[in-house]
């Protein structure tokens, strides 16, 4: 009689304890949207309104800005079996430790069961966060693309042209260092990434930005480089562009001391400002014979991964589709491209976009073709090895073809 | 009663003397071990794991690649390593001479004023207090050529702007904050020193005549020889770890010229992704550092100085 008491005592404990705890699932999420990112705010809605509709859910909200030491946290995360339940991050090249830790789910199935949710992404942008296995692992919010980011007043003001060849770029440079003003700021010491990109781009043309450097190094990528350091040598830069990143030259731009910056839509809203009343985006001026005026750099190359272990537990998988869905539906992509001004994922036309972003989106429409960065088609020890080359070249230190002889061995090392 | 309390107190003692002698091991083990976990999880593992990783090609942290000693190889061989470990060894000898040289020199005029010593105290301890990284965003600022302090300066005295931060000065240019920065910590460490001296020694001296700079140097200097030994000691092994204050005015550029071994392996790791050569670079250090420590001891000798 005892012991059976003390058994229904022991069991309801345990029952009791089981109800306390199935109310609270909880659910950590890390995305770039915090700090000063022009989506954060959206961002906190979104979650405020998920927590409303589902108080039975706790979420832990790791949010941070995603600079390097960010990126190996969250890398190191996934190594380790720490991973936030849902995770935004990559989906380019540098999604490699992210999918082959194998701690995330595809998502292809999931989607093919919520059909409502699934038919609010572009099939097209889909296409393009797959990962190289076929798999969709990430689903897409907002995508970007980059050009010249200019500064119209200092253009009336000086009568410059805004370039759209090699020629025209040269003589805007030659007339703003005459007016002692910056041609082009730009941190070629340690983020010299869009000015790569663009060069090769303008110079080679889309195939040979695309071709990467692991089955030959294009002699287009050597142009391309040379065509920076043709540049570097015409005074366009800042005289301490080496040693600066994008931070110090986007400053440069935004008091009003530089004519031109190449940067990405995420960069808009910040380098408008005081000094730089009235910008514009255009495409970067057509260098070479190959390349083509209206080409541009642009993608969706970032997505919300779902990590497989929250996924496969079933105490927590209805709430962590119900957030991924909340987070990546039509409504919330429609939002944050409205507050950050990028591409949306969705079929949507975001409303009330400044006068610079819809230059951006126009430019975008009209593009007669879209790379994805370089940096989202190489092995990352490849890229930073090509990034830190940048100031060498340009300085006639060490030759492209020797950096790039470089970048190759490690890049199919790294393979 | 109070012989009670007395004899009380007197088994007391005599326990704890017991508990001292025949279990001294048991305590000691007993104390050291929270300090022995702390050391062997976040020092000595990582050391060790380090360690091990350096035999390894592993991109990103993930799919290892048994190499042997490749990343061994590819360090010998490469220029930056050595033009890091050239440019630690500047910077430690500049830290020796100005840091540790400076601190002693403001610390003996601040012992010889009457007047404002704790004034001068906070003041140049201040900069200690202050993060390397807040003071290299500083720095980097006054160093800015367009926008710069110092080529504003310039601009007003109708002087041309200077590039600070070119191959040839960047070095020197992220020394000076760190010098800066520590010069107080040294003072302190050699001014606390200076105030065990006996005053009847400098009255002794002043008796005889001696001069102020006799009494600096036959008293003052030689008893707080041992002082200065740990200020040397501590000024080396700290540009050994030298890296914040650099990785915000230069990032080690341009072309490497600023580079030093704290700022190589971390680029190497967190932005190269290149867990296995940068985990060799981090061994290099601690090899270096290790054999560094040993040498200035050696060198500099413990010969103490005592009062009797």
């Amino acid at each position: 009689m005892k012991k059976s008491m003390i058994i229904v005592l022991a069991m309801l404990l345990v029952l009791s304890v089981g109800v306390v705890n199935a109310g609270a699932v909880e659910l950590r999420v890390y995305s770039m949207f915090s700090g000063a990112d022009p989506a954060s705010g959206v961002y906190e809605e979104l979650i405020e309104e998920f927590k409303a509709e589902h108080p039975e859910v706790e979420i832990v909200d790791e949010s941070a800005t995603l600079d390097e030491s960010v990126k190996v946290r969250i890398e190191n995360d996934f190594a380790s079996g720490n991973e936030p339940d849902i995770t935004m991050y990559f989906t380019d090249s540098q999604a490699k430790p992210i999918v082959e830790s194998g701690r995330v789910t595809p998502l292809d199935e999931i989607l093919a069961n919520s059909p409502e949710w699934k038919n609010g992404f572009l099939d097209s942008v889909l296409e393009q966060v797959k990962y190289s296995d076929g798999n969709i692992y990430a689903l897409p919010i907002t995508g970007f693309y980059e050009g010249l980011i200019v500064n119209l007043d200092l253009f009336e003001e000086h009568d410059v042209k805004i370039p759209e060849t090699k020629e025209e770029l040269f003589a805007a440079v030659e007339t703003f260092r005459a007016n002692d003003i910056v041609p082009m700021a730009a941190g070629l010491g340690m983020t010299p990434h869009y000015n790569i990109e663009h060069s090769i781009l303008k110079v080679g043309g889309a195939a040979a930005h695309d071709a990467g450097i692991a089955d030959e190094i294009n002699p287009m990528w050597v142009d391309g480089l040379n065509h920076m350091q043709e540049l570097y040598e015409a005074d366009a830069f800042q005289k301490d562009t080496l040693t600066q990143d994008w931070s110090g030259a986007r400053q440069l731009f935004k008091q009003g001391r530089a004519a031109m910056l190449v940067e990405g839509s995420w960069a808009i809203a910040d380098a408008q400002n005081e000094g730089a009343n009235r910008v514009t985006i255009v495409p970067y001026p057509k260098v070479g014979e190959n390349g083509n005026q209206s080409d541009l750099i642009a993608g969706f190359t970032s997505g919300m991964y779902l990590s497989k272990e929250a996924y496969n537990d079933d105490e927590k998988q209805e709430a962590v589709v119900e957030l991924l869905k909340h987070l990546t539906s039509k409504e919330a992509i429609k939002k944050i491209a409205e507050a950050n001004g990028g591409l949306p994922a969705a079929d949507v036309t975001p409303a009330g976009l400044s006068k610079p972003y819809q230059d951006g989106l126009e430019m975008f429409k009209n593009a007669d073709h879209v790379s994805l960065p370089i940096d989202a088609q190489i092995q990352r020890p490849a890229w930073q090895t090509l990034v830190d080359g940048v100031a060498y070249i340009v300085s006639g230190r060490r030759s492209a073809e020797d950096i790039l002889e470089t970048v190759r061995e490690i890049e199919l090392q790294t393979r | 009663m109070r012989s009670g309390t007395y004899q009380l107190l007197l088994t007391f003692s005599l326990e704890v003397e017991t508990i001292k002698f025949k279990k001294d091991k048991k305590v000691i083990f007993f104390f050291l071990l929270p300090a022995l976990l702390f050391w062997s999880i976040f020092l000595f593992y990582p050391i060790l794991r380090s360690f091990y990783k350096t035999f390894f090609f592993t991109v990103h942290n993930i799919n290892p690649e048994f190499i042997g000693f490749g990343n061994y190889i590819k360090l010998f061989n490469d220029p930056v390593v050595w033009l890091a470990t050239k440019n630690t060894f500047i910077f430690m000898i500049a830290a020796v001479v100005f840091q540790v040289g400076l601190g002693i020199l403001l610390a003996i005029f601040v012992d010889l004023i009457k007047y404002g010593k704790n004034f001068f105290r906070t003041t140049f301890f201040f900069p200690i207090v202050l993060s390397a990284a807040s003071l290299g965003l500083l720095f980097r600022l006054l160093y800015n050529y367009d926008a710069g302090l110092l080529n504003s300066v310039l601009k007003f005295f109708d002087m041309d702007p200077v590039l600070w931060l070119d191959a040839s000065k960047a070095l020197a240019m992220v020394m000076i904050p760190t010098i800066w920065q520590y010069v107080g910590f040294y003072f302190v460490i050699i001014l606390t020193a200076l105030t065990k001296i006996p005053n009847a020694l400098y009255e002794v001296a002043r008796l005889e005549g001696a001069t102020t700079f006799q009494r600096v140097t036959k008293i003052t200097l030689p008893l707080i020889i041992q002082d200065i030994r740990v200020t040397i000691v501590l000024a080396i092994t700290g540009t050994l770890k030298v890296f914040d204050m650099v990785w915000m005015i230069t990032a080690g550029g341009p072309f490497d010229s600023s580079q030093v071994l704290g700022t190589y392996m971390y680029s190497t790791v967190f932005q190269r992704r290149l867990f296995g050569y940068g985990s060799t670079i981090a061994i290099f250090i601690i090899v270096l550092g290790v054999v560094v420590t040993s040498l200035t001891n050696k060198f500099i000798g413990d010969k103490d100085v005592t009062i009797d």
